[in-house]
This record gives C-alpha cells, structure tokens and sequence, in this order.
C-alpha cells in the first residue's frame, strides 16, 4: 500500500498511483490539471494553517482541499 | 457578419487580448437566467464574444458549467465562425489540453479553429519553442502573442481575416496528447518561475504570510474606504447642486419637495455607492491578477471551512465591512455554489460604513467619555470595536448554523485552485472591469432603490407635509407596542421604519423627530436631547444590537435580489434578520435590565 499525497512534505516528488474518489466531475477536473495516475507531483508551500496542500504539477501549481489529498495514492521519491 | 468566438484557461490573458481586440467597444451579454456575463465587442466589421474562462468540458463549478453549455451551443446553432482559443505560452501542456477539446469540438462543428499561445513575453526564451512543428501537429493556425506587449498581434489580426479551414477529427486522449506536444515542441522546463517560488516563501509563510495578508487587506480596506471618499463627496455635491438648480425654476410646494428630497435623494441613494464599487473591484482585480488572491484563499481557508465558509469568502466579507453593496459583487469569485449562497447570507452582518453613524450616535447617549492608559484607550472606542466584532461573531455564528443545515447539504465542490504565477497586472482589462460593475450596479440596483426612497418620501410626507403627523408617523406609533418590552417610544419606531430604506437616515429622523436641524452634524444637541427624554443604558444597547443585526439597506436588498433571481431570499434574509435582530435585543434588555 503506498502513501497518499498528504503525507508528502515540502519539495518532495512523488509520482501518482491512484486517484480514488467517488465524484467523476472532481476526478475529471483534478486530470485536467494533470493529477492523474502516472504524472509526478512536488509538494509546495500552502497555507500555513493546514486544511489546503500545494502542489506543482507537470506545469503549473495547484492548491487541494486536504479531503482530496488523503484519497490520492502515491509512490515517493521518484525523479528527486 | 464574421463573428469570433474567444475562449480560454482561467489565467490566460484572455481578457486582456479581448481588450485590445475590441477597446472599450464591448458590453457585457447576459445570457437568460444566470449571472455568467458573455462578453461582446466589434472591431472592423468582426463580432468577438468573450466567453468565461474554463479549464475543460468536463466542467465542476456552475460558472463553468453554463459557459461550457452556452459556447458548445453558439458552435451547434452556427453563431459563431471562427473560435479563437487562447493557450498559455507559459504553461503550454495544461493550455494544450483544454486547447485540444476545444479543437474536437471544432472538429465535430466544422468550425474554424485559429489558436494564439499568449503571454510570449514571460518565456525566457519564446524560440525554445517549435512553434512550426506544434502548427503542424494542431492542424490550425498557431499565432505566438503577447497580449500585453502587442507582440504577435497584427499577424493574429491578419490571421482572423484570412479564410481558415475547419480542422479534422483527432483522437480524444487529450492529456496524453497535450503532454506529449509539449514534451516534443515545448520549452524544456515549464516549472514555476523562481520569481513566484519565491514570493510563496514569503506569503505562505507561517509569520509572513500573516504579516503581508494583514497589511495588504488593511490598505484593501483603507482605500475602499479613504479613497473613495472624495469622489462619494464629489456625487454627492453634484447631486445637491444639480437639486438646487432645479428647484430654482420650481415654487414651493409638493412638487418641490419632491423633486428635492424624492427624486434627487433618490438618485443620490445610489449613485453614491459608484466610487466605491469601482475602487473595490479595481483593487479586488489588482490583487486577482497579480497571482496574490489565490495565495489569500488558501490561507483563509481552514479557518473559515470550520464555518462552512471557503477561503474566498474572506474578501466580501471583508469588504461588507466598508459597504454590503460591492461585497456582494465580490462573492461571486466564491466557485462553490453553497459556499457563495452562505457567504451572500452574512455579508449584511458585516459592520457597514452605514451602520458607524448608529453605532457613534448611541455609544456616545450611553457610554460614559471614560479613558484608560493616559486617555490612549477610551470606553467609547472599546464600545465600537466591540459592535465590529459582535457583527462578524454574529455572522460566523449564521454561517456555522447554516452550513449544518441538511437543506444546504447538497454535493458541493471542493476547494480546487489554480495558483497563477505573479504577474504585474495591467491596467486596461481593470478598469474596463470595474466600469462594467459600475454600469451594471446602476442596470440592477439603481431602479429599485429609487422607487424604494420615493416610497419612504410619500409615506413621511403625506397627508400634510408634517413628518409628525405622516403615515409613517402613524406607522411607528402602530408599531409602539412592539417596541415597548425594550421601553422605546414611538419616534424610536418611526426612525427604525425609516432606517430600514438606509440605516443612516436613523439618526437624521431621530434629529427631526426631536427638533433638531442637521441632526448628523449637531450630534450633541441631539444628545442631549435623546438623554434628557431617558433613554436608558437597556434599551440603548438593546438599540445597538437591534442595528448590528437587522438588514435595513434598500440598496443590499436590491443587489441581493439581482444577485438571487428572485425577491424570496432577500424577503427572507429581512424578516429573519429583523426578527432575530429583535429577540437579540430583547435577551439584552432583559439582561442589563435586570
């Protein structure tokens, strides 16, 4: 079983495994963001407060609710 | 007549090229039944439509979802000849995705499909990109822009009057294929600048981040406020000579007063509010297009999700603190549809700038000029603060009971944002933007509040001019009884009644009702007056937390109504506010009474 995207810490890298998530309009935006299974992921910043998790993706940087994130498989340590 | 369709990823310069396109030639097209603004403009003979931004079809937010629906539908009914779809240089591999289906759909409507990839200027190197090989693969023209530079934009002009043939059906992986063109004729690394690393070190840090948020909302606020000012003056002055001038050709009698105190107070009541819409929404784009707003939400976030509110809830509800009018403009960023509809619901909780002549006049009949740490803090000041922050706790409170309510538990949209890289804004699309607020306050709100103050002039005037003995005069000892648990008479009645058109007009109907001439002004006379005829520390504070809660804002209720569709919420907001605005002073009454 691997990590899941919350667990990633501050510029680290990881690649996605699974995205498991009920609704099909989330998981349809989410790839159109590039979160999808076999894309890399770095964490970044977010808010300091928690409740939101920052990440870069293929070309652009992204906030998620932290609910999306627990649900999101990933693989670390990939292309560091 | 050749007509151009425009669309775009959210962040694209879209509007901007859209600007430039069309000049300030454009106006804003509503589509029946919803608030997404469809924006059209001409140049040469050629029709552009701006359609909202969106990041594919598989559309989540309802802004989204209608501007999806109202742009497949103009390429099926064939109003439009050409798309026009703007890609994002910098972040090609997202842009080519959306880009793609736009193409598909292009494809499948045999539509003409040119595509510009904007934002040249911030590419390091803009030749490290194989814009003769991504042509080629787009099968449609590809014109490199910069819509803020100019740069590309008489080859893209010269590329709309050319006749373009539709492309041809593509397979539909559209990320695969995105993410491999970029792969092959993109620039080696698209990351995030070092630039906005950066300065999300800075604004997301933990001290930082707070310290910048704090200092930047409190210059939002301020200027909003301060700036404003001389140009609300300015109407105002206008206003009253424009007045005077007219009733110098009119005699005495009803027609005069009405066209002084109806019909110029009327058009006054709203056209006041103008700078401040536009300075907000001008400052709002600023901070929107600079890449900061997003980085605000995020940080907000968490706190305000406990109330079932979402980060981007902040801004109106800061703003409600300066006028309700523009912060309810200002929901409409909030992308979750609940969230808004929640935030929309407290935004008349936030201590308007309305409410600060009720709340001074009051602390000063009721709390003592006492002073504190060498006169540095004083009694009365406290009191005030206290009123703001009894306000948002109010709010919260609303939010917090809302949210939890199973009627608004509906599938909502979760807090999904793109962070756009910092950018200095450029100052045509704002304030094209925030002229457009201007004229659609005056479109929407205007009428209402209008016909709204000439109904209170009638009831106050008639039957013999004497406010005493007015219908509404009569209306306020009807309602004396109402009144009577929190030991106010009926002129405290007539002034809550007049008050519920603007909440300021308390203090001036209190002046009048007491005998006192520009009772705003002379606020001591008037003091004295309201003290001497025992107006006790009870029904004081039952007073002030009556005005914290109750709406009375024809121009809030007017907006909320444009901003709704319908009369059924605002007629809700205003019963259930006025009632819980009553119980709440009451409980106080009581409480300090005994």
């Amino acid at each position: 079983m691997g990590s899941k995207l919350s667990e990633l810490k501050n510029y680290e890298t990881a690649e996605i495994v699974e995205v498991s998530l009920d609704s099909i309009p989330v998981v349809n935006r989410l790839a159109d963001l590039g979160l999808q299974k076999g894309q890399t992921v770095t964490r970044v910043p977010g808010s300091p407060w928690g409740g939101v998790h920052s990440f870069q993706l293929s070309n652009g940087t992204f906030a998620l609710e932290d609910w999306i994130c627990r649900n999101v498989t990933i693989k670390k340590e990939v292309n560091k | 007549m050749m007509s151009v369709a425009v669309v775009g990823k959210p962040n694209s310069g879209k509007s901007l090229l859209f600007n430039r396109l069309t000049g300030l030639n454009q106006k804003v097209t509503n589509f029946p039944g919803i608030t997404v603004e469809v924006k059209k403009g001409e140049r040469n003979g050629v029709t552009f439509y701006d359609f909202p931004g969106f990041y594919s079809f598989s559309a989540i937010t309802q802004d989204e979802v209608i501007s999806v629906e109202k742009f497949h539908e103009s390429l099926v009914e064939k109003k439009v000849s050409v798309i026009l779809c703007i890609l994002d240089a910098t972040q090609l591999s997202s842009s080519l995705r959306m880009g793609l289906e736009v193409r598909h759909q292009a494809a499948r409507t045999a539509t003409p499909i040119i595509f510009a990839a904007n934002m040249i200027d911030e590419l390091e190197n803009p030749q490290s990109i194989d814009w003769s090989g991504l042509r080629d693969q787009l099968g449609a023209p590809l014109v490199p822009i910069s819509a803020k530079t100019g740069q590309g934009y008489n080859e893209l002009l010269e590329t709309i009057g050319r006749p373009v043939d539709p492309p041809k059906e593509s397979p539909l992986a559209f990320f695969n294929e995105a993410t491999e063109l970029s792969a092959r004729f993109g620039p080696k690394r698209e990351d995030a600048s070092s630039r906005t690393s950066f300065w999300d070190r800075v604004f997301l840090s933990p001290l930082w981040g707070l310290v910048s948020f704090v200092f930047i909302m409190t210059i939002l606020f301020q200027a909003v406020f301060t700036l404003a000012v001389p140009f609300m003056d300015s109407i105002e002055m206008l206003v009253s000579f424009s007045a005077n001038l007219a009733v110098s050709y009119i005699p005495n009698g009803v027609f005069r007063d009405f066209i002084v105190d109806a019909f110029f107070g009327g058009i006054g009541a709203f056209l006041v509010f103008v700078p401040q819409i536009f300075f907000l929404t001008f400052i709002i784009g600023l901070l929107e297009d600079s890449g900061y707003l997003a980085r605000a939400a995020i940080l907000c976030h968490r706190p305000l999700r406990f109330f079932g509110l979402s980060g981007k809830s902040f801004i109106p509800m800061l703003t409600g603190h300066a006028c309700a009018i523009p912060a309810v403009y200002a929901a409409r960023m909030i992308d979750s549809p609940r969230k808004r509809f929640i935030t929309l619901l407290i935004i008349p909780l936030m201590g308007c700038s309305a409410r600060l002549p009720v709340y001074a006049f009051l602390i000063a009949a009721i709390i003592p000029q006492t002073t504190y740490f060498g006169g540095l803090v004083g009694l009365q000041g406290l009191a005030l603060f206290g009123m703001y922050l009894f306000g948002i706790f109010v709010a919260l409170g609303v939010s917090w009971l809302l949210s939890r309510s199973s009627r608004l538990k509906v599938q909502d949209i979760p807090f999904i944002l793109e962070m756009p890289p910092y950018r200095i804004p450029h100052w045509q699309p704002l304030v094209v933007r925030s002229m457009q607020s201007i004229l659609q306050f005056i479109k929407r709100a205007g009428g209402i509040i209008f016909v709204a103050t000439i109904s209170i002039w009638v009831l106050g005037y008639f039957p013999d001019g004497n406010l005493d003995n007015s219908y509404l005069s009569h209306l306020g000892h009807a309602i004396q009884p109402i009144l009577a648990p929190l030991d106010l008479d009926w002129k405290y009645g007539v002034a809550i009644l007049t008050s519920f058109l603007a909440r300021e007009v308390f203090v001036g109907t209190l002046g009048t009702l007491f005998e006192i001439e520009n009772a705003e002004e002379n606020f001591s006379g008037l003091l004295q007056n309201v003290q001497n005829a025992g107006l006790s520390f009870a029904s004081g504070m039952a007073l002030l937390v009556f005005y914290a809660i109750a709406l009375q804002c024809a121009s809030t209720f007017a907006i909320l109504k444009s901003e709704m569709h319908s009369y059924k919420g605002p007629t809700l907001m205003v019963i259930a506010y006025g009632l819980l605005a009553f119980a709440a002073a009451w409980i106080t009454y009581v409480i300090i009474a005994a």
